[in-house]
């Protein structure tokens, strides 16, 4: 049998789709029984996946220029980019700051916070900068799949998945596609 | 004879019908969205797309024509509507998961339905201002998908034509008296345009999170709060009322008023889970206190068959106010306002009180140029010359009743004060306790749903003073046992509307809530 490699990143996300990944339970087993192997995820801790990893899975919306360079190193390492979730195919919560410009976002969070005492924004070569605009993944590269979802249904990632792992193409239908 | 081909079948047709509703007569589904079954099709969106002969045409608004040959599903009609979507979606703030009716929405149906699962588009950026300063609705434009669904249900059906459409191609909204906030606009709160829309432009704050329309029970009745007895709609979920919405196959046509569509759930949320009992179970528990010089005294607030109990059990029932009799001869048919030219009221607030009546009489000044007289505000000059069929609405016993109305064949329309007054005066007579001056009472039985006016020199003659009533948080005071007595939603009962008919009503919750 032949092993589809998988990896998951997460970018301007909450976690809740990678959840949802796990909530599919014993169907993971299944995928497994099927051919799925993980290379680079959050589930192994590996950061950086191998070239010619068969499915990237992007969970989050890009809204840093870290962010705008991991999902670009996904679309280059991976054959297929399937985003899920709201926040990596519409773009979702995140974009709700976009009505705001970025520096009066860091002004409110580090120096008018009401919780902040003689604060201010920090500032380090290393820590990522905040984009204009909250992107879904399309916007930065190519997505192949989509799975829509706040968090996307356990369900419909499985059959996602499975079609892929046996060389069909997927569609989401009926209950399996959701947007909430 | 029309011959005409529906995706290569042959059909035929006599009558004048648009190609949407002979599509649903054959079980063909188009999706639409500016279309409701119930409002004059305007043809705005073009999601009910279809093609003819090499043309495109909207199916909502087309009529059926002889030799026309028509395709419904081909693959370009299903992608064209489906970019149509995406464009709606892409234009506003469609983030379902932030949306109070999610899970509950047509336009998201549309999305699923035609497969949308991306955007192309970066999604529209411009953000309004979202409404909160309405008691009863939600007002966002940010999900406006531009229908204007609101528009005309507010003006076609309510009357009221609050609504309009401001603004240029995307960039329009809807805004009420061309741009106030819902709250201090014209709005009467009938909440028909939240009925209506398609998105969660519109919604209703004491209905959101709830319950989902698919989570809850529907019942068919008839509102109890006037004595219009608009046939509504009861959604329930457990012991819960989630929303009442208009039913548009009663009599009274879709039509309905603040009263009756969230005083009714807020009145009956309040009293939920207090003790209360029906008229037989209450009368059983006070039966051994009722002698010869008890007395007791009812409303219309009251069914017929409560009425009837109330008046076989004590020795003397009163009326708690005087009825103009003339409300008996009351012999006129909702669809028959619909032939007047000249309206005349008084005592009455269009707005306020009827709502649904007013609402027809509103509608027939906007689109059949109907004339409406307040008699309170202007003096009426009787021009002989009045053009058309007359009719004169007022409220019970009014200070102008003494018009001469006769003599200008004008028809009359009395107005109960309370739902079942007809009833009151049919099953207990007119004797009101207001008119009895020396009537000396042992026990006094008070009945009324939601007592509002007592006599206190009545009732300070009474030994011991008892009332039964719904709205527990009402006026009692001065009575020394209160009991709670059921909604019109738990018990079964009739009464007569206004316009003289029966109606029954069937409980909308099995058991009394205790
Ligand atoms: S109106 Fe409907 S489609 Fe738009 S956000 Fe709300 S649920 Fe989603
Ligand atoms: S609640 Fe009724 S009156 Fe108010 S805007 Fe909506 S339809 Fe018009
Ligand atoms: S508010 Fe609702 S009904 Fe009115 S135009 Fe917008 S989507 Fe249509
Ligand atoms: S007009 Fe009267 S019967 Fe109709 S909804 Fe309003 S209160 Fe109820
Ligand atoms: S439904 Fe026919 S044009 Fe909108």
């Amino acid at each position: 049998m032949k092993k589809k490699t998988v990896a998951t990143i997460w970018c301007e996300g909450c976690s809740g789709c990678h959840m949802s990944f796990l909530d599919m339970d014993e169907k993971l087993l299944d995928l497994i029984k099927k051919g799925m192997t993980f290379s680079a995820s959050p589930l192994t801790d590996l950061k950086i996946p191998p070239h010619g990893t068969d499915i990237g899975i992007i969970e989050g919306s890009v809204a840093t220029d870290t962010q705008e360079e991991e999902v670009k190193m996904m679309r280059e390492r991976c054959k297929i980019i399937v985003a899920i979730g709201n926040c990596a195919v519409f773009g979702g919560i995140p974009t709700m700051r976009n009505k705001y410009k970025v520096s009066e976002i860091l002004s409110r969070a580090y120096e008018n916070a009401e919780t902040n005492y003689n604060s201010h924004i920090p500032s380090a070569e290393d820590i990522s900068k905040l984009l204009e605009k909250v992107k879904p993944v399309d916007k930065v590269i190519k997505v192949d799949y989509y799975i829509p979802g706040c968090p996307p249904k356990p369900e419909a990632i499985y059959e996602t998945l499975l079609k892929i792992i046996e060389g069909e193409k997927p569609e989401l239908k009926g209950k399996l596609l959701s947007y909430d | 004879m029309k011959v005409f081909k529906i995706n290569s079948v042959e059909y035929s047709t006599e009558e004048d019908i648009t190609i949407l509703d002979f599509l649903k007569k054959i079980g063909i589904y188009i999706p639409v969205l500016c279309y409701h079954p119930y409002l004059k099709p305007v043809g705005k969106c073009r999601i009910c797309v279809i093609k003819d002969r090499g043309r495109y045409r909207n199916s909502c608004t087309t009529k059926i024509e002889h030799g026309m040959d028509i395709q419904t599903h081909t693959p370009e009609l299903i992608e064209m509507r489906k970019w149509m979507i995406q464009f709606l979606f892409g234009e506003r703030n469609h983030y379902c998961m932030y949306c109070p009716i999610t899970n509950d929405c047509e336009f998201q149906n549309l999305g699923y339905y035609t497969g949308l699962d991306h955007f192309h588009f970066s999604t529209y950026e411009n953000i309004f201002d979202t409404d909160n300063s309405h008691p009863y609705i939600l007002f966002d434009n940010n999900r406006c998908v531009l229908c204007t669904r609101c528009i005309r249900v507010c003006s076609e059906i309510a009357g009221h034509s609050v609504l309009s459409e401001k603004g240029k191609g995307i960039h329009s909204i809807i805004v009420a008296d061309n741009g106030v906030p819902l709250g201090e606009s014209s709005c009467t709160s009938c909440g028909l345009c939240v009925q209506v829309c398609p998105t969660g432009t519109f919604v209703d704050k004491i209905s959101m999170y709830q319950g989902r329309s698919w989570e809850t029970n529907k019942f068919n009745s008839f509102c109890f709060s006037c004595p219009v007895g608009c046939g509504i709609e009861v959604y329930t979920r457990g012991s819960n009322i989630v929303k009442i919405y208009s039913d548009w196959n009663s009599f009274t046509k879709g039509l309905i008023c603040y009263k009756g569509r969230y005083q009714a759930v807020i009145n009956y949320r309040k009293n939920r889970r207090r003790e209360l009992n029906s008229i037989d179970d209450v009368i059983e528990k006070v039966r051994n206190l009722i002698d010869e010089n008890s007395v007791a005294v009812v409303d219309g607030t009251l069914f017929n068959e409560e009425l009837e109990k109330i008046k076989t059990t004590f020795p003397k029932t009163f009326t708690l106010y005087e009825v103009n009799p003339k409300i008996l001869q009351n012999n006129i048919k909702i669809d028959q306002l619909e032939n007047y030219q000249t309206f005349i009221i008084s005592g009455w607030d269009l707005d306020k009180e009827y709502g649904s009546l007013g609402s027809i009489i509103k509608r027939s000044k906007l689109h059949r140029n109907c004339r409406v007289i307040h008699l309170d505000k202007e003096e009426i000059q009787f021009n002989p010359q009045l053009t058309g069929k007359a009719i004169f609405i007022y409220k019970n016993f009014c200070p102008k009743q003494n018009l001469n109305i006769n003599e200008l064949e004008i028809d009359e329309l009395v107005l109960p004060i309370n739902t079942n007054d007809i009833g009151l005066l049919k099953i207990i007579g007119n004797q009101s306790i207001s008119s009895e001056s020396n009537l000396n009472t042992s026990n006094l039985f008070v009945f009324s749903r939601d007592l509002k006016v007592i006599n206190d020199r009545f009732i300070e003659k009474s030994q011991r003073k008892f009332l039964f009533t719904y709205n527990l948080n009402g006026n009692t005071e001065m009575f020394d046992h209160v009991f709670g007595i059921v909604s019109e939603f738990e018990t079964n009962g009739s009464f007569y509307n206004l316009f003289n008919e029966l109606i029954y009503l069937e409980r909308v919750f099995e058991k009394e809530v205790v």
